[in-house]
């Protein structure tokens, strides 16, 4: 498959703040990756100089292959090919759906052009409304029309800026599903920005986590949920119950029991265990040492707080089981965990 | 869309803007009477004369070319310091605001006094373009802010060059504050009469001028006048049509890069910097030199009389304008209706026709119905509201209806009543745009000159009388004080016009640099 | 609906109200001139201040009668009067021209004169009716730029302006007063047709003017070579910049010419109070008529000797007519305005 972006050693300042730090990314044909951040992490940023409405202080940018950022090139905006949907959709608000669409045609035959036009609103599922105002469209039937505009064009790379964040969140998961059903339909390549880790997690082939400007892991979402780089990591995708261990013949040694480590681990190592909370098993036992001391219901599932003799633990139970507050359980570890060596 | 204002305006609102109203048509009643005084065919005769005819054609020349002129200095200025990272751009908007305070006729002046040959069409087309470019600045300045600059940015991306994204992005986004401040031009240069006489190019204000001045004509004059209402009627239609769809753009703060102008840069600068010179520099010189060479003396008791009578002037105009253009602007923008639209298109009626006609249709009217304010400050204030009022609304309008309706809702549901719901949320929110308009009128007032020297209490002499006094005898030297006094103190509204564009500008900046 | 009525006009007067407290904040500060006696007068002054308020402090000082003043030009105080109808506020129009005067007089707002007054001057500085009197004379000269012009190649009339040799040369001011009343003047002596060639002549020929002041200043810069305008603007000027510094010079026509008219600056009363007759004959009086022959170089119209350097007002051969009859301006304005040269 052929790289379509490549960064090499991005850095950029904003204001006397590096905000981006020797950065290195490459995305192939069709990916669709979501790069994942707290606000603050740089992500805009970096999607800014993918897009070629900021420059990078130092490094190099290729889209298609070609340069379009580097010692003695810069393209600019208009001649990327990148598509961009920026937040809340920006809709030209003078122009009708249809326009809106169009925009990026005019250097298409006419004919073409209303044909391509057609074909986008069937794609985004928005036929019929191409005479509507944007301030006629809701929330979630903008973002269409948004999404639309910019791969009219049938850009090289397309750009999402934290696009659900203002939609509530029923109808953020529905677009989501769209836009990502819409961009695999279409092939195109794509690049969202988030910091919603569900959303980059369901919605990308692969997810890169930006922390202070630096990318601190790659990897497609299962291995980044599951195997967490480091205890940050592990806390940030998602909750984790953390426990100091001891490894001790290839089992680390901790106030849960022995438990079995997924990575390698050198014995006498000292560390921590990250462990999520749908990973425990309660098993309702009078004599258990744990005690359910609260419980919040979900409905498909619960979250249990368990006390045991020297900690207190979050656990994810199916709905129908859980256990009641007051109950005795014993608590099991399922499968392997994740150590982290301090 | 429902709100808990919209049902009935409260009877304080209708009560002011009734009597605003009423008020701005005072001028209107006092031609119709002149004219069904003078009979159908002595005005039609009056009127269908070549040489009329010709001087119609003149100023609506001259009043299309200084719009076209000054949308176009205007909105450039306003996007160079509002979109561009062009270095000095707070300076340049401060420039770009100044010559506001300058009266078109001290323009006029100081021109041709550095330039012996400085007359004609041209000539005025220069001076008046100088005097209405910053209205359209500001009010284009303020539509930028609050356009949204990532449809530009997306536009962009979708492979628009520059010249694209201004013409299918961000003009439609300023069109309307283009084309409002467009139209005050053209209406400022119809009404304009002191400019285009010291620059001897022959108007139709000079029909009006000469009609009271050679032939003590009242009649001839007042139906000549409403020709003027009647451009002015025609205007208020093609308007809504000129400014396009009103965009509705949601005033979203979002991060979006300043332009980069790049190889245009010291164009920018050249075309700018020459710009201020001309609207700027140059008068102030003038005004200086006129200080310097002449003889005649000035008199410091007269200057600080003349200086209090002019501030305090300015204040109570401005004050008065506030409390009637508030009401109008609440009432057209949140209960619109067919009749509010009637009261905001109705108050435009005069704004074409010259402030000598508006001071003696006051004369007029008020030694019939109220003698006991005739030549008393009062009268004066009014006369100010008649000729400013529009002004201001336009300052005020869009503010007001960016304060968000749903507020009003909750304002009601904790107990506040109507007027409270005004007073204690609307007002604060459009806070800065009620003083822009109070700033707009004061500075207007401060270069007032006709109905000044006609209505004001006898004896009480301000800036600009003096100011007029001084250069009808030809005695420069002591005019210049008062010309120079007169520019810096309406300087300071000028400037604050400016910051109150700026500053929510810069607040838009901080949230750029915050949101990384 | 009847309360919400009542409750608009209510608030009509609070609307009202506020507009007077902001008048009351705006606190005017004015100026009359001071007196120790209670008596007093108003003056719509066509004549501008710097000239005047010198003139009324000597007049109150001298008679213990206080005025207040308001300055404008003399056609806006008329059309100012005549729009005020019987509230007329004062109680003296001092005009710059006598056509202004005229207006006032033709729509009966003045009164009468008493005759110790119009007895002072003669009867063709005057209305007939004895509604108005001139008070000073000014004449109509030529003024010109000596480096463009020589002595001998000067006109001796007016009507020499419409010789094509001065085509661009010669500025007029076609809708000021003064100008008009000369051209009254050419209509009366010379008749409507010389007259309708003159100013179809100078339609070709002259650069036109607002005002004396700018054919002068264009005079003096060169910018044309001469200049129909009203004497004393030449001294007006010269005691801005200085007398030695005046580059141009002023010139008479021949005996008789239109082209000399002598007009007058006059008074008419609005009011039966006896000062207003008190300051119109203090006008008439010594100390008035030295002023103006002394501050403006005007003429005196009591036989005060003129200002040093100016031919006397009996020897500057101005043609013989009767101010009164050049009043109605609407003839002259048709003329003036079917040459093209005004609306």
């Amino acid at each position: 498959m052929t790289t379509v972006l490549s960064l090499q050693q991005i850095n950029k300042s904003i204001a006397g703040n590096q905000v981006l730090k020797n950065l290195n990314l490459e995305v192939k044909e069709h990916e669709f990756l979501a790069i994942l951040g707290s606000s603050g992490s740089g992500k805009t940023t970096l999607l800014r100089l993918i897009s070629g409405f900021d420059s990078p202080d130092s490094g190099q940018i290729q889209i298609g292959g070609k340069s379009v950022f580097g010692a003695q090139s810069s393209v600019s905006a208009e001649e990327r090919r990148v598509g961009f949907v920026p937040q809340d959709a920006a809709l030209f608000p003078h122009l009708t759906v249809a326009k809106n669409i169009e925009f990026g045609l005019n250097k298409m035959p006419s004919a073409q052009r209303a044909q391509r036009v057609a074909e986008l609103l069937q794609l985004v599922d928005l036929v019929g409304f191409e005479e509507r105002m944007p301030h006629q469209l809701s929330g979630g039937q903008r973002h269409r029309v948004a999404l639309a505009r910019a791969l009219a064009p049938k850009p090289q790379l397309i750009l999402l800026d934290e696009p659900f964040s203002s939609l509530d969140a029923e109808l953020r998961v529905r677009l989501r599903e769209d836009v990502r059903t819409v961009i695999a339909k279409t092939g195109t390549t794509a690049i969202l920005v988030t910091h919603d880790q569900e959303e980059a997690l369901s919605i990308a082939t692969r997810v890169a986590v930006l922390r202070d400007g630096e990318f601190a892991q790659i990897g497609i979402p299962s291995e980044i949920y599951q195997a967490p780089a480091d205890v940050e990591m592990a806390t940030f995708l998602g909750d984790s119950v953390i426990i100091n261990g001891v490894v001790k013949d290839d089992k680390v040694v901790t106030d849960l029991g022995l438990l079995t480590p997924l990575n390698k681990v050198a014995n006498g190592a000292t560390g921590r265990v990250a462990i999520r909370p749908e990973n425990f098993y309660l098993q309702p036992n009078p004599n258990g040492e744990g005690e359910v001391i609260g419980r919040q219901y979900f409905g498909h599932d619960a979250l249990v707080e368990v006390k045991l003799p020297k900690l207190v633990i979050q656990a994810r139970a199916n709905g129908p089981f859980a256990p009641e507050i007051g109950m005795k359980v014993t608590v099991w570890v399922r499968g392997q965990v994740n150590f982290y060596t301090d | 869309m429902k709100n808990s204002l919209r049902q009935q305006p409260p009877a304080l609102l209708i009560g002011l803007a009734v009597a605003a109203v009423f008020v701005s048509l005072a001028p209107v009643s006092y031609l119709l009477i002149r004219l069904f005084e003078f009979g159908a065919d002595k005005v039609i005769q009056n009127v269908f004369r070549a040489r009329t005819l010709e001087l119609l054609g003149n100023s609506l020349l001259l009043a299309a070319a200084v719009a076209i002129s000054a949308v176009a200095v205007g909105s450039f200025q306003a996007w160079l310091t509002v979109r561009t990272a062009i270095k000095g751009r707070a300076l340049f908007a401060i420039l770009a605001a100044l010559p506001l305070a300058m009266p078109s006729y001290v323009t006029a002046y100081s021109f041709t006094a550095l330039f012996s040959g400085f007359k004609g069409f041209f000539a005025a087309w220069l001076v008046l373009t100088i005097g209405t470019a910053p209205y359209v600045y500001l009010a284009v300045s303020a539509a930028l802010f609050r356009s949204d600059a990532a449809t530009e940015e997306v536009a962009r991306s979708l492979g628009s060059n520059r010249w694209r994204v201004f013409s299918r992005v961000t003009w439609p986004a300023i069109r309307p504050a283009a084309v409002s401040g467009g139209m005050l031009s053209i209406l400022y240069s119809l009404s304009d009469f002191g400019a285009v006489s010291i620059l001897s190019f022959d108007t139709f204000t000079r029909a009006i001028y000469s009609a009271y001045r050679s032939s003590f004509d009242r009649t001839g004059a007042a139906s000549l006048a409403a020709i003027l209402v009647l451009i002015t009627v025609v205007l208020l239609v093609l308007e809504p049509a000129l400014r396009g769809k009103e965009v509705n753009t949601d005033a979203r703060v979002r991060r979006t890069s300043l332009i980069n102008l790049g190889w245009f840069t010291p164009f920018a600068f050249l075309l700018t910097g020459a710009w201020a010179v001309v609207s700027l520099v140059l008068p102030v010189v003038s005004l200086i030199r006129w200080n310097q060479t002449g003889l005649s003396e000035v008199d410091g008791g007269e200057v600080s009389r003349a200086l209090i009578n002019s501030v305090g002037y300015a204040f109570g105009g401005g004050l008065v304008a506030v409390i009637f253009g508030l009401a109008l602007s609440i009432l057209t923008v949140r209960f619109k209706s067919r009749i509010t639209t009637i009261f905001d298109r109705s108050i435009w009626l005069t704004h074409a026709v010259p402030g000598i006609v508006v001071a003696l249709a006051l004369v007029f009217i008020s030694n019939r119905l109220l003698p006991q304010i005739y030549q008393t400050s009062i009268l004066v204030i009014i006369a100010y509201l008649i000729l400013f009022l529009p002004n201001a609304i336009a300052a005020m309008q869009t503010p007001i209806s960016q304060a968000p309706r749903a507020l009003d809702e909750i304002a009601a549901s904790l107990g506040a009543t109507k007027v409270q719901t005004i007073r204690r949320v609307i007002v604060p929110i459009a806070g800065p745009g009620i003083l822009a308009g109070a700033a707009l009128v004061a500075l207007s007032v401060l270069k007032e000159l006709p109905a000044t020297l006609l209505l004001r209490e006898t004896g009480v002499e301000t800036l600009a009388t003096r100011l007029w006094n001084e250069t009808s005898v030809s005695a420069y030297a002591a005019a210049a004080p008062y010309a120079l006094l007169l520019v810096v103190v309406a300087g300071i509204p000028a400037w604050l016009l400016n910051r109150q564009v700026r500053q929510s500008m810069r607040f838009d900046l901080n949230q750029r640099m915050e949101r990384e | 609906m009847n309360i919400a009525l009542s409750r608009a006009l209510k608030i009509g007067a609070v609307a009202l109200a506020a507009t007077i407290a902001a008048t009351t904040l705006s606190g005017c500060a004015k100026e009359t001139t001071q007196t120790t006696g209670d008596q007093s007068i108003t003056v719509y002054s066509g004549r501008s201040e710097d000239l005047i308020a010198p003139l009324l402090e000597l007049f109150s000082s001298e008679t213990g009668i206080a005025v207040e003043v308001r300055y404008s030009d003399s056609a806006s105080l008329a059309a100012q009067i005549l729009e005020e109808g019987s509230n007329v506020q004062a109680d003296v129009f001092f005009s710059q021209d006598a056509g202004a005067l005229g207006a006032v007089s033709e729509a009966g707002a003045f009164k009468t004169l008493n005759s110790d007054i119009t007895e002072l001057v003669a009867a063709q500085y005057r209305s007939t009716d004895n509604t108005w009197v001139g008070v000073s004379g000014r004449s109509r000269v030529l003024s010109y730029d000596p480096n463009q012009i020589s002595a001998a190649e000067l006109p001796k009339s007016v009507l020499d302006l419409a010789d094509a040799k001065w085509q661009g040369k010669i500025g007029i001011a076609p809708t000021n007063a003064s100008f008009q009343s000369a051209v009254t003047a050419m209509r009366v002596l010379k008749g409507e047709e010389e007259t309708s060639k003159w100013l179809a002549a100078m339609k070709k020929n002259a650069v036109l003017f607002e005002k004396n002041s700018q054919i002068l200043e264009a005079v003096e810069s060169g910018e044309i070579a001469a200049g129909l305008i009203n004497h004393y603007y030449w001294y007006e000027r010269a005691a801005e910049v200085g007398e030695e510094n005046m580059k141009s010079k002023m010139s008479w026509f021949a005996d008789g010419d239109p082209g000399n008219l002598v007009n007058v600056a006059g008074v008419g009363v609005l009011s039966d109070k006896p000062e207003a007759q008190t300051f119109a004959k203090w006008l008439l009086g010594n100390s008035a008529q030295t002023f103006f022959v002394e501050k403006t170089a005007e003429y005196s119209l009591i036989g005060l000797p003129a200002k040093q350097g100016l031919p006397a007002l009996d020897k500057i051969a101005a043609p013989k007519i009767d101010l009164s009859a050049l009043a109605p301006l609407a003839q002259t304005l048709d003329l003036i305005r079917n040459a093209g040269l005004t609306d």
